[in-house]
């Protein structure tokens, strides 16, 4: 990041390499959608590039690139709640289907589909601390909670998974 | 074993599974690489430095602009000036607090939100413990000395909060908010010491409301600017 902001176009494209995988990884868990990801991605490397003169050096940069992700998401859903929503014909708000790029059978995506049905809180302090690798205090910092809070969450999250997973497991 | 009683985790690697298209990869490295040159990025002592100057500068112009501020120097110096030093104690810890590590490093939330509701009721008890009088609310509320101290307050410490702001500038995506309350409440104490040396009036009610409500409206002016200024 410290050669990026000193002009370094090499160094933003290691960073890129480095970074860009887990961001986009972290948003389309949130987003459940490939292209909306996307969108939020672009959004949060603009941001990266506007304010990289404003990174202070020694802080965390994955924390701080995650937070601001997080960010984008909110605020992009903030502006999408204040848009007019198509109903069904139930009357209700349709729900988006997972669209996470692949339908094979295996546990994995068993695992990606019941993490998607997980509420938003869950979901992101499982995809921080378990797939990204964030520490629980880094995860903390980027949900803006404290760490015992993300643990709780991981905690409950899981239990979740896990009713959902036995149930993938059930024979038929 | 079963199922719930394992990690879901442990044998899924999930982390590369997604990956941006070659297209979204190139807008980006176009938009983050177009004319990219060296910036002039301020260490985290330097956005210190500029922080306390700007609070020092706008305390010493609300003294100097102020006329009645020579006659109340020469009457109670000596209250004013202890006053002053303590409280400039507790700014300067509100100011480290707030901003002595990079973010992501700093105090936790809960502390610094704790500091935040704290110091402003200490601050009000203070104001109330060196009032000399107090007369009824609706005497205070019709003055038009209670309101002059107030707007002279709050727009002083406006102009002290934006200094204050501006070397922290999409510095802090984690908590914006909380520093902005912070940097706000750093601000509203320093424009209301000034104002303590400056305003001879000791009624209980005239320093709540003109000196110390400055305090709490820069407070939540500095959370509701901070999200917007102090975030990426």
């Amino acid at each position: 990041m410290e050669a990026y902001v000193d002009g370094d176009t090499a160094a933003f494209d290691a960073l890129y390499e480095q970074v860009a995988a887990k961001i986009f990884g972290y948003l389309i868990r949130l987003t459940r959608e490939r292209e909306r990801a996307e969108d939020l991605l672009q959004v949060t490397f603009t941001k990266l590039h506007r304010a990289r003169a404003s990174y202070i050096r020694g802080a965390p940069f994955l924390p701080w690139l995650f937070a601001i992700a997080r960010r984008a998401f909110i605020d992009e859903r903030r502006r999408s709640k204040n848009r007019h929503e198509d109903l069904s014909a139930h009357g209700t708000l349709p729900e988006p289907e997972p669209d996470l790029g692949s339908a094979q059978e295996d546990l994995s995506d068993a695992l990606e589909q019941a993490l998607a049905r997980l509420p938003v809180p869950y979901r992101e302090a499982i995809v921080l601390t378990k797939i990204t690798g964030l520490s629980l205090s880094e995860a903390a910092e980027v949900l803006g909670t404290t760490p015992s809070a993300v643990k709780l969450r991981v905690h409950r999250g899981y239990k979740e998974l896990r009713q959902h997973l036995e149930a993938y497991h059930r024979p038929q | 074993m079963t199922t719930a009683d394992r990690d879901p985790f442990e044998d899924c690697k999930l982390a590369d599974k997604h990956v941006p298209s070659a297209a979204v990869a190139e807008r980006i490295r176009h938009t983050c690489t177009r004319g990219l040159k060296a910036e002039r990025a301020h260490s985290l002592r330097t956005r210190g430095w500029l922080t306390a100057l700007a609070v020092s500068a706008g305390v010493l112009i609300l003294l100097a602009l102020s006329p009645r501020a020579l006659a109340r120097l020469s009457s109670e110096f000596e209250s004013a000036v202890y006053g002053f030093l303590g409280w400039g104690v507790v700014l300067c810890l509100v100011l480290f607090v707030g901003l002595a590590k990079p973010p992501g490093k700093r105090l936790g939330r809960r502390i610094r939100l704790l500091i935040a509701a704290l110091v402003p009721l200490a601050f009000f008890a203070y104001l109330g413990l060196t009032a000399s009088g107090r007369a009824p609310l609706g005497q205070a509320l019709g003055d038009s000395d209670t309101l002059g101290c107030g707007l002279y307050a709050l727009f002083s410490s406006a102009l002290v909060a934006a200094g204050v702001m501006l070397p922290w500038r999409r510095t802090d995506p984690f908590n914006p908010g909380i520093t902005g309350a912070l940097l706000g409440l750093g601000a509203g104490l320093g424009a209301a010491l000034a104002m303590g040396v400056v305003c001879p009036s000791r009624e209980g009610w005239h320093l709540w409301l003109s000196h110390g409500l400055a305090l709490i409206a820069m407070m939540g002016l500095g959370a509701w600017v901070g999200r917007r200024w102090l975030a990426p």
